[in-house]
């Protein structure tokens, strides 16, 4: 027990006026005072205190106000005020008179820790422990208040929840209070024992986190351009079905994709120019097929930055955007899980400690068929179904203080079918079956506070198969097959060095190498001239293919005042099929703030991107293709509006060159001929302003509002005119708004106006082409003519229920709810004399049910 | 489905004309159109030209057509050196695989008009050079509830209604040809010809199962050497409503060489509707 109580009133820290006074020559000063009585339950546990106290004094020396605007549960204001008020003092004095005075005082409670002698109790003691825990997620609550009612014995919980205290045996009751909870009460029997933990379950009662969630630390490797989304607020986004990756597409600088999404088109470049990684690996494929969800499932996204442009030198080989996923740890205090379920996927998600030093994360998701869109199809109508399944772990352990090692294995399974009719004596079918495994080893190893370096292998397999047959016309309806089987092999390798808070280098390696074996027996377009149907030419091919490519990388950051500045070089060297490329990307980006809520930024870089595999192919491709290459340039400003708010505002251009475009062959003029199929021919252009105004995530409401104006044009070589990519949409407008008005309740809502795609409209006298039995018209430059702008309103309601063990979420999806028909293609009859219309989604609900604990 | 005034089809005999080198003189070319009108038999014009070809579109529609001929699509067509020289000069593959002129057919009936494409190879008449032969279709089999039968281009059948027959057609001999090319790369290839058929009908009957139209019901092709050939036919085709009616059938050998037949039908009601529980379904006449 702590010895006596001394409250003590310590001293005018400065009889300073509030207003200035001229002439004010002598401060009031303390003649008598009473000692404020020391709250028991903070004397209990220890607790001292400041409180501050502006005084008003008269010209008597009496206190004539006080005000101790420190309010505290303990009650140390009001003790220290109902002291202040009894006090006398003597007064201030103006010109040798005395004179009314403010002051400020600070009213300090300090405990004697003398020991006092031994106090023997009354009644015997027992032991007591136990836990407070957040009813739903099993989340330790810190610094609760644990207090033995009509015993003045009181407790505070530690970091994991944890308290412990001696009280007398018998009933004795417990209160726990603790912030933004409900107060709880239980009884407990206080015996001789070692009673097993208490554990005590709070219910919320204020808006707040409602996830597992930790906030990832920001990577200081990475450029500002970047658009980084946090795990709760990709939990709820209308239209994405708990999709976290959906959530990017409602970010300025992304195109709207017809139905549920599935590409990412970055500023007018192809998908395939966007660069897609998990904890800084490249995977094949973001997304699963036919407009599936993401590959990684939602529990398993820590979080995820999206460059639209103006990526660093730590990422390579994409011409455009850069999406980024940091997959999220095992927690460290307990096993926590979910199991969620929907009509077309179920997934399964559990994490948690493994002794104190390492933690474990499982996931998995399995689709199926959607059971109405089995019972509603017609036998033999052409159908294509779709099946994926997807997998996650990860491990982590911290063997020291300075080291962290982590073990992550990752993949994805899809594969369709598509039977139906065909061309008579071939009947179709089309299979395809994609795949693809990770294991990443990481090491981290902070040698000091200025210096820190980490080293990732990783080794992947990827699996491809297809086959088809009544698929094209004439020879090209033969079956055919395709089976590729790729291993990986990876690794990326970093350091970085500071030298104190202006100057920071970082550097790295960044090794990709694919050895693929393929065994195809495929038709393909000989090199012929045909009349009407193309010839095709089965070819029986099986081999092995390696393609491999290291970037080397370095870039220091420089911090001078108000000035940013980072410069960087990549060097990238690719490799296949007997050629090799050396490319140097250098990339610079600044910010400069201009004062503390408002900053500008600039940045500029070269991009490098290999071709495809199939471009580059003996057979169908052209071996002898170069690099493709983009530059990209920006520049913007962003400003705070307090703690919430914020706008953002881009400008940027992105100049490609080199693209990849199918060539036609040439004659040489000597009787041979040049038929390269592919050639580096094509240039693109893109500029474009974005604007983000976005309010942070906050108790009850958070959202952004994105507006992208872009122009988007490629030439695809030298006999050709300038066209507008094939998602080029010069404006396109995303509101996004979430709202909770209790902890248990959430509304979310998204409202997307995009400017129509851009379509070759036919305009002109149908003729029949007796070669190939198809009619053909005249069109409009593609472009002249958009579909209609399109316009739709999503809505999400989330309900929890909340055991101590575990919460039920419930939610509903409702898709343009406006049921508005977008036009998203324009299809005509084989005579090009009557037209329909295909519209994107209409009304669509979907609900979906999710237990985690 | 024909519904109106088509053109199926534009044959050209020989299909691939040699011309002299030198001169660039070629013998005509025998042009015919199979034009189709399910309104029956009236007066029609059908004109000719050729011209060099365009990636797109159809002839400039200043040229004056050069052959016009009333009532039958039949018409010889000599191509003039000059045009034949113009088109070898325009083309970016200076000839390979032959100088292609386009001629381009439009056929009139009344205030109604339709147009159709088609490119004439023109080919040096060296030593080793070995054109493109016609070829012709000489009838379908039908396999159906009535058994196996032939029936000879231009030939009629029964189909009652609700029935379903499977056709394959029949070429004449010889008319999948064996060729060498060079390829654009240099090699010398070995190729046969792969005929490709489209099937055409007038309303009250269609191509696939009966009430269930299935996509590409209405095209095939020949099974290629050493490929499995459907046992029964290559598609099927039911008799949706007592009516008369025809089919055409189109073949291309993917050179340039196109045959035609065509069958009448006739589809009669023997079924009883007070019995059959298709029959509201399928014959708007027992409504």
């Amino acid at each position: 027990m702590y010895g006596r109580l001394r409250p003590l009133l310590l001293a005018v820290l400065g009889a300073l006026p509030l207003r200035a006074q001229q002439g004010y020559v002598a401060s009031p000063s303390l003649l008598e005072w009473k000692a404020a009585d020391y709250p028991m339950t903070a004397l209990l546990r220890g607790i001292e205190a400041d409180i501050p106290c502006d005084l008003q004094i008269s010209a008597a020396g009496t206190v004539e106000r006080t005000d101790c605007d420190v309010s505290d549960e303990a009650g140390f204001a009001r003790g220290a005020r109902d002291a202040l008020e009894q006090a006398t003092f003597a007064p201030g004095r103006l010109r040798g008179q005395p004179a009314p005075s403010h002051v400020r005082f600070i009213y300090r409670y300090l405990v004697n820790r003398e020991r006092a002698g031994p106090h023997a109790p009354f009644v015997p003691f027992g032991e007591v422990r136990g836990q407070v825990l957040s009813q739903g997620t099993r989340l330790s609550v810190a610094g609760a208040d644990v207090i033995a009612q009509g015993l003045g014995i009181a407790t505070s919980t530690d970091a994991r929840g944890r308290w412990s205290m001696s009280l007398p045996r018998g009933s004795q009751v417990l209160v726990v209070i603790a912030p933004d909870y409900f107060r709880a009460q239980e009884r407990i029997e206080v015996g001789p024992g070692a009673p097993e933990p208490d554990i005590v379950y709070l219910r919320r009662s204020a808006v707040s986190d409602l996830s597992i969630t930790v906030p990832g630390e920001k990577e200081a490797r990475l450029a500002p351009t970047k658009e980084t989304i946090s795990h709760e607020e990709l939990r709820n986004v209308p239209g994405s079905s708990g999709d976290p990756l959906r959530v990017i597409e409602n970010l300025p600088g992304l195109a709207r994709i017809p139905y549920t999404g599935g590409q990412l088109i970055v500023r007018g470049a192809p998908a395939v120019d966007t660069g897609a990684y998990i904890d800084g690996q490249q995977i094949p494929i973001l997304y699963h097929l036919l407009n599936g969800p993401s590959v990684l499932g939602e529990e398993m996204v820590e979080k995820i930055d999206f460059y639209p442009g103006g990526a660093g030198v730590y990422f390579g080989r994409s011409l455009a955007g850069v999406v980024a996923v940091q997959s999220r740890r095992g927690t460290d205090d307990r096993w926590h899980g979910s199991l969620a379920a929907d009509l077309q996927k179920s997934a399964a998600f559990l994490r948690g400690p493994i002794g104190d030093d390492a933690q474990i994360a499982l996931g998995a998701r399995r689709s199926y068929i959607n059971p109405i869109i089995e019972l509603t199809t017609e036998p033999n109508k052409e159908i294509t179904l779709p099946v994926y399944w997807d997998y996650q772990g990860r491990a982590d352990w911290r063997p020291t203080r300075r080291d962290r090692l982590s073990l992550t294995l990752y993949g994805s399974d899809d594969s369709f079918a598509q039977v139906g009719g065909g061309r008579g004596s071939v009947p179709l079918e089309l299979g395809k079956r994609i795949g693809f495994h990770r294991a990443r080893f990481a090491w981290e190893r902070r040698v000091s506070d200025a210096l820190s370096f980490n080293i990732a292998p990783m080794i992947g397999f990827d699996l491809s198969n297809s086959s088809s047959s009544g698929i094209g016309a004439g020879a090209f309806s033969r079956p055919q097959s395709q089976r590729d089987r790729t291993f990986s092999t990876g690794l990326r390798s970093g350091i970085i060095a500071r030298q104190g808070d202006n100057l920071e280098l970082r550097a790295g390696l960044d090794l990709l190498m694919n050895r693929v074996s393929y065994d195809l027996d495929i038709l393909y377009e000989q090199q012929l001239r045909s009349v009407g149907a193309p010839n095709a030419e089965e070819a029986r091919l099986n081999g092995v293919k390696v393609f491999s490519s290291l970037g080397e990388y370095a870039e220091v950051e420089w911090r001078r005042g108000r000035l940013r500045l980072t410069s960087g070089l990549r060097l990238e060297e690719m490799h296949w099929l007997g050629h090799t490329y050396a490319v140097l990307d250098p990339r610079l980006w600044a910010r400069f703030e201009l004062n503390e809520p408002t900053a500008l930024y600039a940045y500029a870089g070269l991009y490098h991107q290999a071709p495809t595999a199939e471009q580059v192919d003996q057979v169908i491709g052209n071996p002898g293709l170069l690099p493709q290459a983009a530059e990209q340039m920006g520049a913007g400003v962003e400003r705070k509006f307090g703690d919430l708010w914020s706008i953002k505002v881009e400008g940027y251009l992105s100049r490609r060159r080199s693209l990849v475009f199918p060539a036609q062959p040439r004659a040489n003029g000597d009787g041979t001929y040049d038929n390269p199929l592919q050639l580096n021919s094509g240039i693109g252009r893109s500029l474009g302003l974005e604007v983000l105004i976005r309010r942070e995530f906050t108790e009850r409401l958070y959202g952004w509002l994105a507006y992208t104006l872009s122009r988007s044009r490629e030439l695809p070589g030298p006999w050709q005119s300038w066209r507008p990519t094939a998602f080029d949409q010069p404006h396109i407008f995303t509101l996004l708004v979430g709202w909770r008005p209790s902890p248990y309740v959430e509304f979310a809502t998204r409202v997307r106006i995009a400017s129509g795609n851009p379509v070759a409209e036919p305009v002109g006298p149908v003729t029949f082409n007796a070669d190939s039995g198809n009619y053909v018209t005249a069109t409009l430059p593609f472009g002249a003519t958009r579909l209609p702008t399109f316009l739709q309103i999503d809505f999400e309601l989330n309900n929890i229920w909340v055991g101590d063990y575990g919460r039920l979420q419930l939610y509903v999806d409702f898709q343009n709810v406006l049921g508005r028909r977008n036009p998203e293609a324009t299809l005509y009859d084989f005579r090009f004399q009557e037209s329909d219309t295909v519209h994107g989604l209409p009304f669509l609900a979907s609900v979906g049910a999710k237990v985690s604990f | 489905m024909v519904s109106d005034l088509r053109i199926l089809a534009v044959r050209a005999d020989p299909p691939e004309v040699l011309y002299d080198p030198v001169t660039f003189v070629a013998p005509p070319v025998s042009l015919r159109a199979l034009v189709v009108y399910p309104g029956g038999p009236s007066e029609q014009q059908v004109h000719l030209r050729a011209c060099v070809p365009h990636p797109e579109g159809p002839c400039p529609p200043d040229q004056p057509w050069e052959v016009t001929a009333d009532g039958s699509s039949d018409m010889q067509l000599q191509v003039l050196p000059e045009k034949i020289r113009a088109a070898l000069q325009a083309d970016p593959l200076a000839g390979y695989g032959g100088v292609r002129v386009q001629v381009e057919v439009l056929v009139e009936r009344g205030n109604v008009s339709v147009t159709a494409s088609k490119l004439l190879l023109f080919s040096p008449a060296l030593p080793g050079v070995v054109p493109n032969h016609s070829f012709s279709l000489t009838g379908f089999a039908l396999s159906g509830s009535g058994g196996d039968r032939v029936v000879a281009d231009e030939g009629f059948i029964e189909l009652p209604v609700s029935e379903t027959v499977w056709l394959r057609p029949l070429l004449s001999p010889g008319a999948q040809e064996t060729y060498q090319v060079t390829d654009l790369a240099g090699r010398t290839v070995q190729l046969t010809e792969r005929i490709s058929y489209s099937f055409f009908t007038m309303p009250h009957a269609q191509y696939g199962p009966l009430g269930r139209p299935v996509a590409g019901s209405d095209v095939a092709d020949e099974p290629a050497p050493g490929d499995p050939v459907p046992e029964r036919g290559l598609v099927t085709l039911t008799a949706l409503a007592a009516a008369s009616s025809r089919l055409w059938l189109v073949a291309r050998d993917g050179r340039g060489g196109e045959a035609w037949a065509s069958l009448a039908v006739q589809m009669p009601d023997r079924r009883n509707c007070s019995f059959d529980f298709r029959c509201p379904l399928l014959d708007f006449g027992c409504l």
